[in-house]
């Protein structure tokens, strides 16, 4: 053998133990979806969910497909919400020169640092008066204030890269300064546009806090809030085969989301400017 | 016709430090190649960019042809512009890129491509329409830049160091071809460069820049043979012009340039005035203004050959005066069929008539009365 094989062979059960633990758990978490603990037999008993609505040791729950749009629509329209603002914010963050300027940046950073759950009781009691407690509106509010500046920084750094040739070169060539904006640079960051819509489509979908705080009603939950209802009754036996198999369906998504998104990345565009 | 007057750019308008462009009156007539040369932070493209629009200037005025245009938009101005670093769409194709200013002005899409195939045949890309620009060579896209820029028959084409990234040889092809489309499309066209060779190559005319305002502006054989001032005449040239301390002396009626290494007696024709006798000076000699002399010669002078550098076409002479009293050494070109060894004391004269006095004020002006 020579040394390199007996390198890489090394290196490959050095990467395999590592990563067994992974394995093991993502295996048990198919395992305990499809098996019948007590019996060892394999069933699909635990995705009645389907069909009835979720009930057990007193948990009662609603049918899970109106949660699945509600998680849906909640989700795009967080995306759309969070990538509409950003996206022109971090244009004007970029390459616009405004009095405040430094200080709205600093602001941004410092909201970016603050953990968000030290401001819920005070967001709570603001909602409570504007009378946006339980609705979907108020939800939608406080994510997206929590979101946004992260995004806003992401998105200027793409937006930092863009040559200002390019710009200039669109608006000799006849745009007005949206125009080149519009046709020239979105193009240019699309790579980035969609990096934060995943980052924006996956914190929507994983949203659970916020729907158990802010939220009452158990029919205008998301999947994400949907599971928290599961595990959190305190005093109560814990269904595993049951969050796991909703845990399946609800990670599934999340996957083939990943999927497409990932191809999308390896596109990144290769810029038509030398860098000098 | 383009006129600038009295253009001032500051980027902070408190300090004057800040002017970019200070001052700058320039005038181009239409269909002229005008190239503005000057080393990096003169204000050339600073000046590039206000003909644009991309910059509105502090003050002053831009007129193309009769119109006011310091607050006209870049898009309403009719321009087309190369950029250094090509600046094309990298998300479009060749075709598209080509189309896009045509697009811009409504122009239907089919016209448009048409007008893109049209131009990538004159730039010699029209096999390359379908591509991405990263899928393009340097040269390629310089090509593409040009063609964007010509497509929309452009008033004024103005050009950003457009070859700067490509090779030397490549260069010279692109350069030429610049020329000769230009030249047949009767475009007015300014270019903005720090290559002296490429502006004296491609323009009727060259405005060399420092400090944001300009120091000359005519002919290259004009700024070659004529220059106004020292800045002038030290930057253009390769190697550069000889420049010697020296003092203006007067003798029987003879003017002559008294150095601490040789003399150098002023020909009738070129008498300086009186007023500038006894007062310091700097003597200017391009390295192939000297050659070797008779030994009869009597305004030649010795100088011992210090080192010989091989250039191909000739020889550089570096050369210092016997007593080693000279500041500087002396560079002189030599062809090949001369025969100069280190440690030879040579006799060297200046051609006459080509040489220059520079008074010892800042802006360094030539003394000589061209006539």
């Amino acid at each position: 053998m020579s040394t390199s094989t007996l390198k890489k062979a090394l290196a490959h059960t050095y990467m395999t133990l590592l990563t067994l633990p992974i394995i093991a758990m993502i295996v048990w978490y198919f395992l305990a979806a499809t098996l019948n603990f007590t019996t060892g037999e394999f069933t699909l008993d635990n995705f009645s969910f389907f069909t009835v609505p979720v009930e057990y040791s007193g948990i009662k729950l609603p049918l899970i497909w109106p949660i699945v749009l509600n998680t849906i629509v909640y989700s795009l329209m967080i995306v759309a919400i969070e990538v509409g603002i950003s996206v022109p914010t971090a244009y004007a963050f970029s390459r616009l020169d405004f009095k405040g300027k430094g200080a709205a940046l600093k602001f941004l950073f410092l909201m970016r640092s603050f953990p968000g759950i030290t401001l819920i009781i005070a967001t709570f009691f603001i909602l409570v008066k504007m009378g946006l407690v339980n609705t979907y509106l108020g939800v939608m509010l406080v994510a997206t204030t929590g979101s946004l500046p992260g995004l806003v920084y992401i998105m200027k750094g793409f937006f930092d890269e863009v040559p200002w040739d390019i710009e200039w070169a669109a608006m000799v060539d006849g745009t007005s300064r949206f125009g080149a904006f519009r046709k020239v640079l979105v193009p240019y960051v699309l790579s980035g546009i969609g990096a934060i819509s995943v980052f924006a489509f996956l914190g929507a979908y994983g949203e659970w806090f916020l729907f158990k705080l802010l939220i009452f009603n158990d029919d205008m939950l998301t999947l994400a809030g949907y599971l928290a209802k599961l595990v959190t009754k305190e005093n109560q036996i814990v269904n595993y085969g049951l969050i796991t198999a909703i845990g399946l369906f609800y990670t599934l998504p999340v996957v083939v989301f990943y999927i497409f998104t990932q191809k999308m990345f390896m596109k990144v565009n290769i810029g038509g400017a030398k860098q000098s | 016709m383009i006129t600038l007057k009295n253009i001032v750019k500051a980027y902070d308008s408190k300090k004057d430090s800040s002017r970019a462009v200070d001052g700058l009156d320039l005038v181009i007539n239409k269909g002229e190649f005008v190239a503005l040369l000057g080393p990096s932070g003169c204000g050339k493209t600073t000046t590039l960019m206000m003909l644009a629009g991309l910059l509105k200037p502090t003050s002053g005025e831009i007129y193309f042809g009769d119109r006011l245009v310091n607050h006209v938009e870049p898009k309403d101005r009719n321009i087309g512009m190369v950029f250094q670093s090509y600046a094309l769409y990298p998300h479009l194709t060749v075709r598209d890129n080509i189309a896009f200013p045509l697009r811009e002005r409504k122009m239907p899409k089919a016209q448009a491509y048409e007008r893109a195939k049209e131009m990538g045949k004159i730039v010699q890309i029209d096999h390359l329409l379908d591509r991405k620009p990263s899928q393009l060579s340097g040269g390629q896209q310089q090509r593409v830049a040009m063609a964007r820029a010509l497509a929309k028959d452009p008033e004024i084409l103005l050009l950003d160091e457009p070859m700067s990234n490509l090779d030397a040889r490549l260069k010279l092809d692109v350069r030429d071809e610049i020329r000769k489309l230009q030249r047949d499309l009767g475009v007015t066209t300014i270019i903005v460069t720090h290559d002296q060779e490429e502006a004296l190559a491609i323009s009727d005319r060259v405005a060399i820049l420092n400090n944001g305002k300009i120091q000359q502006y005519a002919p290259p054989e004009e700024l070659f043979s004529q220059p106004v001032n020292l800045f002038v005449a030290s930057f253009l040239g390769n190697p550069p012009m000889n420049l010697i301390d020296g003092v203006i002396k007067e003798e029987n009626g003879e003017q002559k340039i008294v150095t601490s290494g040789f003399q150098f007696r002023i020909p009738e024709a070129r008498k300086l005035e009186a007023a500038h006798i006894d007062k310091p000076v700097k003597l200017g000699v391009r390295p192939h203004d000297f050659m070797l002399a008779e030994q009869t010669d009597s305004n030649a002078f010795p100088m011992k050959v210090d080192l010989v550098e091989h250039l191909g076409s000739g020889k550089l002479v570096k050369v210092i005066d016997p007593e080693q009293k000279l500041q500087t050494t002396i560079r002189f070109l030599a062809d090949n069929e001369t025969d100069v060894r280190h440690g030879d004391t040579i006799r060297m004269k200046i051609r006459e008539n080509k040489f220059h006095v520079f008074d010892m004020t800042a802006e360094g002006l030539n003394l000589m009365q061209f006539r």
